[in-house]
């Protein structure tokens, strides 16, 4: 910081330039003082100066003082304050010279104590603006460190989380050897191949099993939550029927709810109900729920339901169980947060099962929802989005994609079933069959969507492809479904090739689009 | 009688499986890494291999494409036993699927149940 005060005296009267000097030194404080006669000079000043303050005569030889005021304003000199003096004749005068940016005015013959005030006051003001400057060059400073510093920090972060991932990724897999070792070796023991055993034996044999299941399940879940908080879990969507699912589901549950004591019920609609998921991993949330309310139920009901919505489908597990309290349904889904619920011996999890289901249903961008009241039960809801055709078709850009890197050319045949609805959909679950067992390049691949099947032929010219579905549509002719079906109305079929019909993906995608909304 | 080939790096697991295949009345030979496994099918044209994936000298894997390559062998059927398992499914009532160069293999994660292995076996050895 600069203690001196800088000032440039503009005026062509040496009488009244040494008046200004002397009130100047009267002041004591240290300026720096230039001294312009005119007012070109005072513009050259600003080269290599730039004054805390200007005092100006607003009449000299070369211009009057508002002609220099529109030029330091034009220059960018803006900031500098003004203080004009002059024997100011009317009122129009001064506002002109405060509309021109001047802060002050003095009037001639110029009063000591009145210039000083206000030279002072200047002083002041510039001094709290220098400190203002400063603190906040010094706070900025404070936080471009700090920033660095996070940032930093964000990168040690990261690579620590990096090697979190490949060390729990080493360990599970480390372990599994070991627990191979000791589940196999104990297993032998128990099935009697080395030698026959008393019942106790057995029985603490069994016990031992049971725990090593216990462990994988722990490295799974492990594994799991680690995947998915890292967004690596890959899911391996297709159209699957949710009702199917559930009843699967619910079966291999069944034995073990009966013996507990406990009804085990399934409430779905007739027919099958599509969801666009990854099987086993729907599979997974359903064994968790349903195995959460298996374990804080002790009498009465699991109901498992699936229910149609307009956009969404609705899956959800309800008990007659111990329930969960208030205050404790915040914390429900949050990683190794236990909540104090009584479970029978040996029920304790990882308490990372509901965050793993919450992480698998997000992906599927849906929703789980859970409601409870203390010893009446709990209903889980997962809400799951309906297939819908875009996001299918983005499945087929993604299949195209991944064509278009390896392949020059290719075809997809787009087969349309002419009367879409749940019941007919079947059609081309079989269609997609039949399609299957047709093709027999592995590069093939055959998307069933919900109102479409596709197979995309990469390699295939349009001629050869033509021949690849006239084979299709003579199989799918041999089936009679015409004759066996009331509801069987056909199929439209097209071909679009690349590049003989289109250039690019997103014209490809439109074109399918356009063939998809004609039926 | 059946012949099996165990292939997996750790001896013990050999053993163990060794006394559950020979209590089920199947003849087995082992194979501690997938380049001995291959001369071993080739010498002993085995009903079936289980194959373990991650193994020093070759993995499982490329095993079974040198398997899948020789005329000899490319017509044993093959079942994975691995730790590996991040793809496979753990918590389903029926079996993994590897896909080595578009043909499928059923997978079997470790720790793994014995019934789980045992009617896996089953399956395959009985339709050949």
């Amino acid at each position: 910081m600069n203690d001196k005060f800088k000032i440039i005296i503009v005026e062509d009267s040496p009488t009244d330039t040494k008046l200004l000097v002397d009130i100047l030194n009267s002041i004591g404080h240290e300026f720096n003082v230039r001294i312009a006669g005119s007012y070109r000079q005072a513009k050259e000043y600003f080269q290599d100066y730039v004054p805390d303050l200007i005092l100006l005569d607003v009449y000299l030889p070369d211009h009057d003082g508002f002609y220099f005021l529109e030029e330091i304003h034009k220059q960018g000199y803006e900031e500098i304050p003004v203080i004009l003096i002059s024997a100011f004749s009317n009122t129009n005068e001064k506002l002109k010279s405060l509309e021109l940016g001047a802060i002050d005015f003095i009037n001639k013959p110029v009063v000591t104590e009145e210039l000083k005030a206000r030279i002072k006051f200047q002083i002041k003001l510039k001094k709290i603006m220098d400190d203002h400057i400063w603190a906040s060059e010094k706070t900025n400073e404070g936080i471009k460190l700090l920033y660095k510093d996070l940032e930093n920090k964000n990168i040690q972060l990261k690579q620590l989380d990096l090697l979190k991932d490949e060390f729990i990724n080493n360990v599970s897999h480390e372990l599994r050897t070991p627990l191979t070792i000791i589940q196999e070796s104990v297993s032998i023991m128990a099935d009697g191949l080395l030698g026959e055993l008393n019942e106790k034996q057995i029985k603490h044999l069994k016990i031992t099993l049971e725990n090593i299941v216990r462990l994988d399940n722990i490295i799974n879940d492990l594994l799991d939550i680690s995947t998915i908080e890292n967004r690596k879990l890959k899911l391996n969507q297709e159209n699957v029927d949710i009702v199917d699912l559930v009843k699967k589901v619910v079966s291999n549950f069944v034995v073990l709810v009966v013996k507990k004591g406990l009804q085990i019920k399934c409430v779905v609609p007739e027919g099958k109900v599509n969801v666009f998921v990854d099987k086993e991993r729907i599979y997974q949330v359903l064994v968790n729920l349903i195995n959460n309310a298996y374990k804080f139920t002790e009498k009465g009901l699991i109901e498992v339901s699936v229910v149609e919505n307009d956009n969404t489908v609705e899956c959800s597990v309800k008990d007659t169980g111990v329930g969960i309290s208030a205050s404790d349904l915040p914390r429900l889904f949050s990683k190794f947060d236990q909540i104090a619920r009584q479970a029978g011996a040996g029920a304790k999890g990882t308490g990372l099962g509901l965050s793993i289901t919450k992480g698998i249903i997000e992906l599927h961008d849906g929703q789980i929802k859970v409601e409870s009241t203390v010893a009446q039960g709990t209903l889980f809801r997962i809400i799951l989005p309906r297939p819908s055709v875009s996001k299918q078709y983005k499945n087929l850009t993604e299949c195209l994609g991944e064509v278009k890197l390896k392949h020059n050319n290719y075809s997809v045949l787009v087969f349309n079933i002419k009367n879409p609805g749940a019941g007919n959909d079947r059609f081309l679950d079989e269609l997609k069959e039949l399609i299957d067992k047709q093709i027999h390049r592995k590069s093939d691949q055959t998307i069933r969507d919900n109102g479409s099947v596709f197979v995309i032929l990469p390699d295939t010219k349009k001629d050869d492809a033509l021949v690849v579905l006239n084979r299709i549509r003579q199989t799918i002719n041999d089936m009679n479904w015409d004759k066996s079906y009331n509801d069987f109305k056909g199929f439209i079929d097209k071909i679009v090739s690349f590049p003989e019909d289109v250039h690019t993906e997103a014209e490809l995608t439109n074109l399918l689009k356009i063939y998809k909304e004609a039926i | 009688m059946k012949k099996i080939l165990v292939v997996d790096d750790d001896p013990q697991i050999v053993d163990l499986i060794t006394i559950r295949l020979k209590a089920n009345n199947y003849e087995v030979i082992t194979s501690p890494d997938g380049n001995d496994a291959i001369l071993m099918a080739q010498k002993e044209h085995p009903d079936l291999v289980i194959m373990d994936i991650m193994m020093p000298n070759m993995p499982g894997g490329d095993a079974v494409r040198l398997l899948m390559a020789d005329n000899k062998t490319k017509d044993i059927p093959i079942i994975f036993l691995t730790a590996l398992t991040a793809n496979l499914p753990h918590e389903a009532d029926h079996n993994g699927i590897i896909n080595v160069d578009g043909r499928f293999f059923p997978a079997i994660p470790k720790p793994f149940k014995p019934e789980k292995l045992l009617s896996e076996i089953k399956k395959i050895v009985e339709d050949h």
